[in-house]
């Protein structure tokens, strides 16, 4: 038996690009579409980037808190806000008693809490399918206003604030974090319309004279 | 009504919910008649007026209650079940 | 304008002749009185008096006659249904409708187009093998076609619908038809009124008398009536009414929508319905396409219309006629549905003596208004509901009979 190599739930959609594809956390995505320059002009005017891959650590539970806490995580006070970690890991509150967690690649925090045992009661791992995208670029606002009902701009998204809402017909949640110097948005969405929501987005990004990049854009692995 | 407030998320447009039906309380399963009980499940009352309502918010998973008048498609107040005094 | 015109315009002796007397004030008291001056409320009307001579009947509207959903719906008459008492039903009204014109000596307009209720996925297909069945085993005409068929029938259709969600056949139902629904109105009202019933419009029920458990009169805008026997045909004003006799029902309301394009020369003789899509298509006889979609998604008592549902279903027409893009929506306006859980409606008695309930029309009682109408006069008539209404009595729900009728009416009307 071969070793299971899972694919970006993406991964189909991106396949018409003829990306560069290669294996981060166990998972074959798009690493590059295009030439460093022509990808780093792009982040400048509109992008996307599909990082499904991060590794995720979603939990739930009235203890949950409690649990991440005393396993030494620093967690957001409020609902829809999110806190980065020292060593840049994300942790977002999605509700009172609910969490996701996601690594950078180079750390390891949510992998090693996938693998803790869970021993006590009012803690509840939720399993993470998400499709999870980087939208960057100065026409960002003009791209938003195409596909989302509320005003992305302004107050909404500050100071890790954290927002569910629907983007072209799809619940998602985004937040804005700044990433290598640049601010950047961050979607996630439910993996199944991963296709769905970037062939979407791609499609307007592209007539706005953007496009897509690779992983190793914002990641890289050297 | 094209916005409606989620307690948690702020005004939303009405795409991102979903309509629950009328806030009902539950008969006891265990002591009440089967007239009582095939009347819980099958009649709703339908006449017009402000009616408590369940409400779903898709993105952020919320349930909640809205207090709605049905026949002026208003709404009065919406808050968490159980936490309509905080409100 | 031409003069003749305006002299006729303003002439008190309005040479065309009315289709009902001009009832203003209601007597002390009648045999029977139907509340709801809509094609059901005026056909049970009709029928009681040319079936049983009950002649003394008041009908007695708040509006005006037909201003209801009989004259808001899109006109769909069709009996491929699911359930075999569904479909023996409603195959009787479709009986009843092929003669009605005649009958009420009144151009309905009844044309008989043909009807495709078109599947996008196998589980569509497979529940329209289940309805041809059941539909054939009834005697009714129904059988399942594929792409080609359509196509012939209709080649203007998209097949593939865009590529969003391509046909894979329909069930093609021979007898499905259109007709003029105020007309139903009028017609049924002009008959009942030359035997002898009385028509009151803009006259409003606000209470219903009961006492010891049996009818005795009904309170009007226009004052009290006594009476007997009252009989509730109001649709989505139905649990007002039941409100006023304590009487639990399973019915709520929501928004029906509808639209109507501008007038083309005629080139869509079928009546399309696609649940996938939830989208339902005919062309009037003016030329309209006269288009509607699924319910609201909640609660309303009102008969505001969106642009929600004009923008939702003119995108899925455009998926399946990609020409009509530059098509103008010229109306749009909506009906307030009184829907049931099981998509039948409730008819026959009550609880209460002397009150009778024709209700939970929702989004498909156009097509049995001669039927119910004819049902209803024999229940208020004989106090007993014939057997042909039985299934859709009120008590099914206490008894946990509900019909299955839901894959068959939730899109299809
Ligand atoms: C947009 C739309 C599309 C539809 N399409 C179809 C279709 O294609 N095929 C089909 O078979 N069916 C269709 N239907 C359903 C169909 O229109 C109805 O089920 C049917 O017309 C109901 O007729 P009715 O006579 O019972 O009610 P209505 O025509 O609504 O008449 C009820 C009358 O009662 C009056 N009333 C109410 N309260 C009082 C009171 N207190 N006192 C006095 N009068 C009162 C009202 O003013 C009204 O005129 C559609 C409905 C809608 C809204």
């Amino acid at each position: 038996m071969q070793d299971a190599v899972l694919m970006s739930p993406v991964a189909f959609a991106h396949a018409l690009r003829k990306p560069v594809s290669g294996e981060v956390n166990g998972m074959e995505t798009a690493l590059s579409f295009d030439a460093a320059d022509v990808e780093a002009s792009r982040s400048k005017t509109l992008s996307i980037c599909d990082v499904s891959n991060l590794n995720r650590f979603g939990v739930k539970g009235p203890q949950a808190a409690n649990w991440l806490q005393t396993a030494g995580i620093k967690l957001p006070e409020t609902t829809n806000s999110w806190t980065p970690q020292d060593n840049g890991s994300l942790v977002m509150r999605l509700g009172n008693t609910e969490f996701l967690l996601e690594d950078r690649p180079e750390n390891d925090l949510a992998r090693m809490l996938n693998d803790t045992a869970v021993n006590e009661g009012g803690v509840h791992k939720v399993m993470r399918n998400d499709a999870a995208f980087i939208v960057s670029g100065e026409l960002t606002p003009a791209l938003f206003s195409e596909v989302c009902a509320i005003d992305l701009d302004g107050a909404t998204l500050a100071e890790n604030r954290l927002v569910m809402t629907v983007i072209a017909g799809v619940s998602a949640t985004l937040l804005k974090q700044t990433l290598n110097g640049q601010s950047v948005y961050r979607i996630w969405c439910d993996g199944t319309f991963g296709p769905y929501l970037w062939k979407t987005l791609l499609s307007i990004i592209e007539e706005q004279g953007g496009g897509p990049v690779g992983f190793n854009f914002y990641y890289s692995l050297t | 009504m094209k916005l409606l407030q989620c307690p948690i998320n702020g005004i939303r447009p009405l795409s991102e919910f979903t309509y629950g039906g009328e806030y009902r309380d539950m008969p006891n399963p265990d002591t009440c008649s089967d007239k009582e009980w095939a009347a819980y499940v099958h009649y709703r009352h339908g006449a017009p007026g402000v009616k408590k309502e369940w409400w779903y918010h898709g993105p952020s998973g919320t349930w909640f209650i809205a207090e709605r008048d049905t026949m002026a498609d208003k709404v009065v107040r919406t808050y968490i079940a159980g936490q309509e005094e905080a409100k | 304008m031409p003069l003749g015109l305006l002299k006729y315009g303003l002439s008190k002796e309005h040479p065309a002749p009315r289709f009902f007397r001009d009832c203003t004030q209601p007597k002390k008291s009648y045999d029977a009185v139907i509340i709801g001056g809509g094609g059901h409320g005026l056909a049970a009307a009709y029928y009681l008096a040319k079936d049983y001579g009950i002649t003394n009947v008041a009908v007695l509207e708040k509006g005006y006659i037909g201003g209801g959903n009989t004259g808001r719906n899109t006109t769909i008459v069709r009996s491929n249904y699911l359930t075999p008492e569904g479909v023996n039903f409603y195959d009787a009204s479709v009986k009843m409708y092929e003669d009605l014109s005649e009958e009420l000596d009144l151009n309905l307009f009844y044309s008989t187009r043909g009807h495709f209720t078109l599947a996008h996925t196998e589980s569509a297909m497979r529940t329209m093998r289940w309805r041809a069945e059941v539909n054939k085993h009834v005697g009714v005409e129904s059988y399942v076609v594929g792409p080609d068929e359509i196509s012939k029938a209709c080649p203007q259709l998209d097949i593939q619908c865009s590529g969003q969600a391509p046909i894979l056949g329909a069930l093609y139902h021979a007898p499905g038809s259109v007709a003029r629904h105020d007309a139903v109105a009028w017609g049924y009202a002009k008959e009942a009124d030359r035997m002898g019933v009385e028509i009151f419009q803009m006259t409003e029920v606000t209470g219903i008398d009961v006492k010891s458990g049996k009818v005795v009169g009904v309170n009007t805008s226009k004052g009290y009536i006594e009476t007997n026997r009252v009989l509730s045909a109001v649709a989505g004003f139905t649990p007002r009414i039941t409100d006023m006799v304590d009487i639990d029902t399973p019915i709520v309301i929501h928004p029906l929508q509808a639209c109507v394009s501008e007038p083309m020369k005629p080139w869509l003789d079928t009546i399309l319905v696609s649940g996938s899509l939830h989208v339902y298509v005919s062309q009037s006889s003016r030329g309209e396409l006269v288009m509607g979609s699924s319910l609201d998604p909640y609660e309303v008592h009102s008969t505001r219309s969106s642009l929600d549902f004009v923008e939702g279903l003119t995108s899925h027409i455009v998926d399946m006629f990609p020409f009509l893009s530059n098509v103008k929506v010229v109306r749009q306006w909506a009906g307030m549905a009184d829907l049931t859980p099981d998509f039948a409606p409730v008819m026959g008695k009550t609880p209460v003596e002397g009150f009778y309930l024709d209700a939970g029309w929702g989004t498909w009682g156009f097509k049995a208004t001669p039927i119910s109408g004819k049902t209803m006069a024999e229940t208020i008539a004989r106090d007993v509901a014939p057997d042909l209404i039985q299934p859709f009595r009120l008590s099914r729900f206490e008894d946990y009979e509900l019909t299955g009728e839901k894959g068959a009416a939730s899109v299809g009307h």
